[in-house]
């Protein structure tokens, strides 16, 4: 492949990603217009998207002719002007994780994302444990804490217990200084949305509403 | 992109690098009179939208036409898109409508087959399951289908780690080429490499697949 | 249906049902329908400061909370909701609200994340996931609701949580009474909330940490109260599940003495609000193998989850964050095996340590 072809499907891979702007962006969009290869590598990078999104692939209609039927109703159309004023934050918005299955999630743990160093929360932020770094990712107690039933009539008895000590209250600073975080995890997902299915009757009235819209169960 | 000298840099000063929401960046460009940005768009989610559709219809003529409708509606209806909600969200909202009404019709209307329809009344709680193949699915296209997302999990298998981390922070968890990059501790240009060069070895176990529907649905 | 300029009109009234399918966890404030109705609700009802509205100043802790209880209840309302923690956005979504004497609905549609649709009448709960074309359904148990809120003059919420009026503040346009909810010990959040000025709803919520700094927020970003809103469309909308297949959540009520559990010491504040067995996650063919024990001290919840330890399944032991919810992962030993532990909340991680710390096995 001659390094112009490889520059133009780069560019492809970043008009994808939002990544082009101001000429580049436009002169991108104008050359897909009309090359039906860079169109193809468009579908290809999308239809790998969505597979790795949802761990399976779906056939649909051919493009070219979808889009060749698409093209005539739409030149009988109008575009009207645009929205006065887009909603503040709407062009940085990015599409946040989506399903996340067990298939999905198996991609998070091979590609050794299970804790990566992030500024933003997309996930649950990993705060450490009593107060230590981690090593790396896999964090196990050397004792598991023992719980013990006491004797009968009495109250239960902890033994041996090792303890981390309390939990960081801010988060742990590794490395380059940037708090650790933990991708999104189906399980949790779960465990979150049956904790607000039956804290929803004691909740502060508002948190109804925080737990109606939290993307937790994102399945 | 046409066989001449490299184009300048990308030099737009502060916002050099970043990504932002590629479906806003087009449904503007859209608006603003440029109808190939929107056919991009079609091409990104004609086969979600499809899939979406075929839930709901059997019939794969009829799914395409519903496709169709609700892209047309949704090109009328771009003006209104003020970007409060994601573009798929609200493209999604609007197949569903048309798929419903076109049900609603289809319904009133004698020479409908009763296949074409598609548990429509279904009251039964024990449908029949959700990943029935729709009407002329052969064995052939489902097994090509699984062969598509088997390469796919397979060279995300065979990428070195740095590659497969990128992509899976972009297409799966949706961050940002700067969140990336803060993420992997790399450079934003970094970041952008990286997805290419990913993207490249999965869809170099890809395309012979493709290349050998060509023409059928794939 | 008037509108807010610049969106377009919410067709609930439209022959043709649009909705988008998303799963939110969805719960209404606690007092909505559903509530056993106990004798002494109604005095205190009655004399609620919702239907007069009184000096703000004056109110104590308890009064703020039911003002806003109540409102939530007898309010019709839409709107466009945002959570974001420090970081950023978590999620927003578009909120329907509709209520008819005790007859409450609700209709929560994603703005971000998977399309999804979530319905609720009074205990009922749909999630509509069109992708998958699966219906959740769950009932929300509110037998177990915070008593003392509804029913005693005293209440052990004023033992934890102190109130301080702040002000007068504006929301989408909206004026509101500015509250501050201080908590007396470090067990526990703080929040400010703005509350509209004239029923009390509640339309800004900051969750505090310690420091005074705001961990989640959650507000309206726009809303139109008392929208002629129709219970019977939305009503409509939420039984059109033709096509659907639908899911009943696995569980089962039990207590934690029937599963052998125990505190051995109780966390300050929190008391015992349910315990279920579910099915949850991959190993939901096992069946019922988790044990969701769950407590409140009025305001903020906590989940204990508990299941028989799976060396393949459980992960590093941990303690995560997500705006104002916290979650602490740990192996716990007894005799009979190996448990592992999910504890979950709304509150400072030590906390959660607190209770992991107390779980102790009976048997």
């Amino acid at each position: 492949m001659d390094e112009g072809m490889k520059q133009d499907l780069e560019r492809v891979s970043a008009l994808a990603d939002g990544a082009l702007h101001g000429e580049a962006f436009a002169r991108a969009v104008g050359d897909l217009g009309v090359r039906e290869d860079l169109r193809r590598e468009w579908q290809v990078v999308h239809l790998v998207g969505d597979v790795l999104r949802s761990g399976t692939h779906a056939p649909c209609s051919d493009s070219a002719a979808f889009l060749a039927r698409l093209r005539e109703r739409l030149a009988a159309e109008v575009v009207r002007p645009g929205a006065a004023q887009p909603a503040p934050g709407a062009e940085l918005r990015m599409v946040r994780a989506e399903a996340a299955n067990e298939p999905v999630f198996r991609w998070k743990v091979a590609a050794g994302v299970a804790s990566v160093a992030a500024a933003a929360a997309i996930g649950w932020a990993w705060m450490g444990q009593g107060g230590t770094a981690p090593a790396g990712a896999q964090l196990a107690r050397s004792t598991p804490q023992l719980v013990v039933p006491g004797a009968a009539g009495q109250p239960p008895v902890l033994a041996a217990a090792t303890q981390g000590g309390q939990p960081a209250r801010s988060r742990v600073v590794i490395g380059n200084g940037a708090p650790q975080i933990m991708l999104r995890d189906p399980r949790l997902d779960e465990l979150l949305q049956a904790h607000q299915q039956a804290s929803g009757a004691s909740n502060m009235p508002s948190g109804f509403l925080r737990n109606a819209t939290f993307e937790g169960p994102s399945r | 992109m046409t066989a001449s000298p490299p184009p300048p840099p990308e030099n737009d000063g502060p916002a050099a690098g970043r990504s932002v929401d590629p479906d806003f960046q087009l449904v503007q460009r859209t608006v603003a009179g440029d109808q190939k940005a929107y056919e991009l768009l079609v091409l990104k989610y004609q086969r979600r939208i499809e899939r979406l559709i075929g839930r709901m219809v059997r019939d794969v003529d009829l799914v395409e036409d519903i496709a169709q409708e609700t892209f047309i509606r949704a090109y009328r209806a771009l003006h209104q898109f003020r970007g409060e909600a994601q573009f798929y969200t609200w493209l999604y909202r609007i197949a569903v409508n048309t798929a419903k009404k076109a049900l609603v019709d289809m319904k009133r209307d004698p020479t409908v087959p009763e296949a074409a329809l598609r548990g429509a009344d279904d009251d039964d709680e024990t449908y029949r399951g959700g990943n029935e193949p729709i009407s002329d699915e052969t064995p052939d296209s489902v097994l090509a289908a699984q062969e598509i997302a088997a390469a796919v999990n397979a060279a995300m298998e065979a990428l070195p780690a740095e590659l497969r981390q990128a992509v899976t922070l972009r297409e799966i968890e949706g961050l940002s080429y700067e969140e990336i990059a803060e993420v992997m501790n790399c450079p934003i240009g970094t970041v952008r490499s990286r997805i290419f060069r990913a993207r490249e070895a999965i869809s170099a176990r890809v395309k012979p697949l493709l290349d050998n529907q060509s023409g059928k649905r794939w | 249906m008037p509108s807010r300029a610049g969106n377009p009109p919410t067709a609930l009234l439209a022959p043709a049902r649009p909705f988008r399918s998303i799963a939110a966890a969805l719960l209404l404030a606690g007092g909505l329908g559903g509530l056993p109705v106990h004798a002494q609700d109604t005095a205190p009802e009655a004399a609620s400061p919702a239907a007069a509205p009184q000096d703000p100043a004056r109110l104590g802790v308890l009064d703020w909370l039911r003002r806003m209880h109540q409102a939530a209840r007898q309010t019709s309302y839409v709107g466009t909701f945002v959570v974001s923690a420090a970081t950023g956005d978590l999620s927003s979504a578009r909120i329907w609200h509709a209520c008819e004497g005790d007859l409450q609905i609700e209709r929560v549609e994603a703005l971000s994340g998977p399309p999804r649709s979530t319905f609720r009448r009074n205990d009922l709960v749909l999630t509509f996931l069109p992708e998958l074309g699966v219906i959740r359904s769950e009932r929300r148990d509110n037998v177990e609701v915070f008593p003392n809120l509804l029913g005693a003059s005293e209440s052990s919420i004023a033992s934890l949580y102190g109130v301080r009026l702040l002000g007068k503040g504006r929301v989408a346009g909206i004026d509101a009474d500015v509250v501050q909810i201080v908590p007396r010990d470090d067990l526990r959040f703080g929040y400010r909330v703005w509350s509209e000025r004239r029923s009390g709803l509640v339309l800004k919520l900051q969750t505090l940490d310690a420091e005074g700094g705001v961990v989640e927020q959650s507000a309206f970003s726009e809303v139109q109260l008392d929208a002629p809103l129709q219970v019977r469309a939305l009503d409509q909308m939420m039984s059109s599940t033709s096509g659907y297949r639908i899911e009943k959540s696995q569980l089962r009520r039990t207590t934690a003495e029937a599963e052998g559990w125990a505190l051995k010491a109780p966390v300050p504040g929190f008391k015992p609000v349910s315990c279920y067995r579910r099915a949850l996650g991959s190993r939901a063919s096992d069946g019922e193998r988790t044990v969701q024990w769950t407590f409140s001290d009025g305001l903020a919840t906590v989940s204990l989850f508990i299941e028989p330890f799976d060396p393949q399944q459980a992960g590093p032991e941990t303690v995560m964050q997500l705006g104002a919810t916290y979650t602490l992962t740990r192996r716990l030993l007894a005799e009979d095996g190996g448990w592992w532990l999910t504890a979950v909340g709304e509150v400072p991680p030590r906390t959660l340590e607190s209770f992991a710390q107390a779980l102790a096995r009976t048997r």
